[in-house]
C-alpha cells in the first residue's frame, strides 16, 4: 500500500517536471557559405558558425575573444563610395580601388575565390556550469522519496499518513524556490553562448582587418584610368 | 526533544536544502568581445544577463521582450516574421512564469493545514492537496514558460542572421539601403567580324553609364 501512495505522489511531480526537460528551438536558419561568422541558434544555445579555416586564424579568434592582447592590425573596412559620405561596407569579395579624375569609386570583383565551407566550432567548454532549477528538483524528488521511505516504517495507516503529510510539507516548502528558479533563470548554458558570441564577432572583426589572419587572401590591385 | 519535533525538523532542512539546490543555477553571462568593424546597418549579438542585439553602436532590442526588433528588421520578410515570434513568444514566457510565480507562492497556504488539528483531518489533507496541486501547477507553468524563453532567443537570433545576409552585412538598414556600387567599367568591344554584321558584346558588361 505506501508503494502505491509513493506512485501517486511520484506522478503529479512528473507531470510537472515533464516541461522542463528538453527545453529546445529548431532554427531554420543555414547559414550561407560566404566567408562570414555567425552566431546561430541551435537547440538551447548560441553555437559558432566559422568559415574553414587555418589554425593560426583560428588560434588568433580564439584569443581575441578571450580578450587576450592581439597585434594592431590595420582596419581596412572604410571605403570612400563616390557620391556619399564615408560608410563602412563589408564585402566577402576582395575590392578593387579604381582611381578616376573625379574621385575614387570601389568596384567588386570576383577574384575567384572560392568560399570555405563553414564549419561549427564549439566554443571551448568553460568551468562547467551549476545545473539549473530542473536538475536540482530531480535531486530533490529523489531526496524526498528516499527521506520518506527511509525514516518510516512501511507498516500501519497512521504512519503512511504520516508520510503522506510529511512529503506533501516538503513539496510545498521546497517547490516554491524550485518554480522561482525556473522562472527567474534563463535555459541553456548562457556561458557557452557568451563564448560562442564573443567568437563570431572576433571572427568577423579579424577577417575584416587587413593583414590578420583571418583576413581573405585577396589577389587585388589598383588599378588608375587616365 | 519529541520525535515528532526531530522529524519536522529534518523535514524542514532538507525542503530548505533543496530550496537553495535549486537556487544555484542561476549563473548570468556577458560577452568579452564587442564586434568593431561592422557595417552601419548590422547586427551583432551580445549577452549582458540576456540576449541583446546592437547595430550603429546603440542597443536594438533586448530578450525577452525584443520590443523594437520587428521594426528594425521590417524589410526582410523572413526576419520580420521571426522578429514577431521572438516578441510574441517572449512575452508569452514572461506571462507564465509570473503565474508560475504566484501559484508557487500561493501554495505555500497549504502549509495552513499543519495547524489544524487531526481530528479535522479531512480539512487539513485538502489544504496539503491543494497546496501541492498549486505548487505543482506553478512548476508546470514555469517549465512552459521556459520553453517560450528558448523560443523567444531562438527566433531573435534568426531574426538577426536573416537580415544581415539581406541588408545588414552589405551596409544597409531598413531605413537606408545600402549604398549600390557602380558597375564595372565597360571593355572594349571585339573587332567587327569580316562580313559586317554587329559585335557581339563580351559576356558580363554591364550597358555604358549614359544609358541609364
Amino acid at each position: 500500500m505506501p508503494s502505491r501512495r509513493r506512485l501517486y505522489l511520484l506522478f503529479p511531480l512528473g507531470a510537472a517536471l515533464a516541461p522542463l526537460a528538453g527545453c529546445t528551438y529548431s532554427s531554420d536558419y543555414v547559414p550561407p557559405q560566404d566567408g562570414r561568422a555567425r552566431a546561430v541558434w541551435s537547440e538551447d544555445k548560441v553555437v559558432a558558425s566559422l568559415p574553414a579555416t587555418d589554425e593560426r586564424c583560428l588560434d588568433n579568434t580564439l584569443s581575441l575573444a578571450d580578450g587576450r592582447p592581439q597585434r594592431n592590425y590595420v582596419s581596412g573596412g572604410r571605403t570612400v563610395v563616390r557620391g556619399g559620405p564615408s560608410v563602412i561596407i563589408w564585402s566577402p569579395l576582395p575590392v578593387v580601388h579604381v582611381h578616376t579624375s573625379s574621385g575614387p569609386r570601389v568596384h567588386h570583383v570576383d577574384a575567384g575565390r572560392h568560399a570555405a565551407t563553414p564549419t561549427v566550432h564549439a566554443p571551448p567548454s568553460g568551468p562547467v556550469g551549476r545545473s539549473t532549477g530542473s536538475g536540482s528538483s530531480s535531486s530533490t524528488v529523489h531526496h524526498t522519496n528516499g527521506g520518506g521511505s527511509g525514516g518510516h516504517s512501511s507498516g500501519g495507516g497512521e504512519a503512511a499518513a504520516a508520510v503522506a503529510v510529511a512529503a506533501a510539507v516538503v513539496a510545498i516548502v521546497a517547490m516554491p524556490a524550485i518554480t522561482l528558479g525556473v522562472a527567474l533563470s534563463s535555459p541553456g548554458d548562457q556561458k557557452v553562448s557568451a563564448a560562442a558570441t564573443d567568437q563570431v564577432n572576433a571572427y568577423n572583426d579579424l577577417a575584416r582587418t587587413q593583414g590578420s589572419p583571418c583576413a581573405p587572401a585577396a589577389e587585388y590591385e589598383e588599378v588608375t584610368e587616365p | 526533544m519529541s520525535r515528532p519535533v526531530n522529524r519536522a525538523h529534518a523535514l524542514f532542512a532538507l525542503a530548505a536544502t533543496a530550496a537553495l539546490a535549486s537556487l544555484s543555477g542561476c549563473s548570468a553571462a556577458t560577452t568579452r568581445y564587442d564586434a568593431r568593424v561592422v557595417a552601419p546597418g548590422e547586427l551583432t549579438l551580445r549577452y549582458n544577463d540576456g540576449v541583446e542585439l546592437w547595430a550603429a553602436g546603440r542597443p536594438v532590442a533586448r530578450g525577452l521582450a525584443y520590443e523594437g526588433l520587428p521594426e528594425f528588421v521590417r524589410c526582410v520578410p523572413r526576419a520580420e516574421e521571426h522578429a514577431l515570434a521572438a516578441r510574441g513568444s517572449g512575452v508569452a514566457a514572461v506571462t507564465l512564469s509570473v503565474f508560475g510565480g504566484v501559484f508557487a507562492v500561493g501554495g505555500l497556504g497549504g502549509l495552513a493545514g499543519l495547524a489544524i488539528e487531526e481530528k479535522n483531518q479531512s480539512l487539513r489533507n485538502g489544504l496539503l492537496i491543494a497546496g501541492v496541486g498549486a505548487e505543482v501547477l506553478g512548476l508546470i507553468l514555469a517549465g512552459i514558460g521556459r520553453q517560450y524563453k528558448v523560443d523567444a532567443n531562438g527566433h531573435a537570433v534568426d531574426a538577426m542572421n536573416f537580415y544581415n545576409d539581406q541588408v545588414g552585412s552589405l551596409g544597409g538598414s531598413c531605413s537606408q539601403p545600402a549604398p549600390v556600387a557602380p558597375p564595372p567599367p565597360v571593355e572594349a568591344p571585339a573587332a567587327a567580324p569580316p562580313d559586317g554584321a554587329a559585335p557581339v558584346p563580351p559576356e558580363g558588361a554591364a550597358p555604358p553609364e549614359n544609358a541609364r
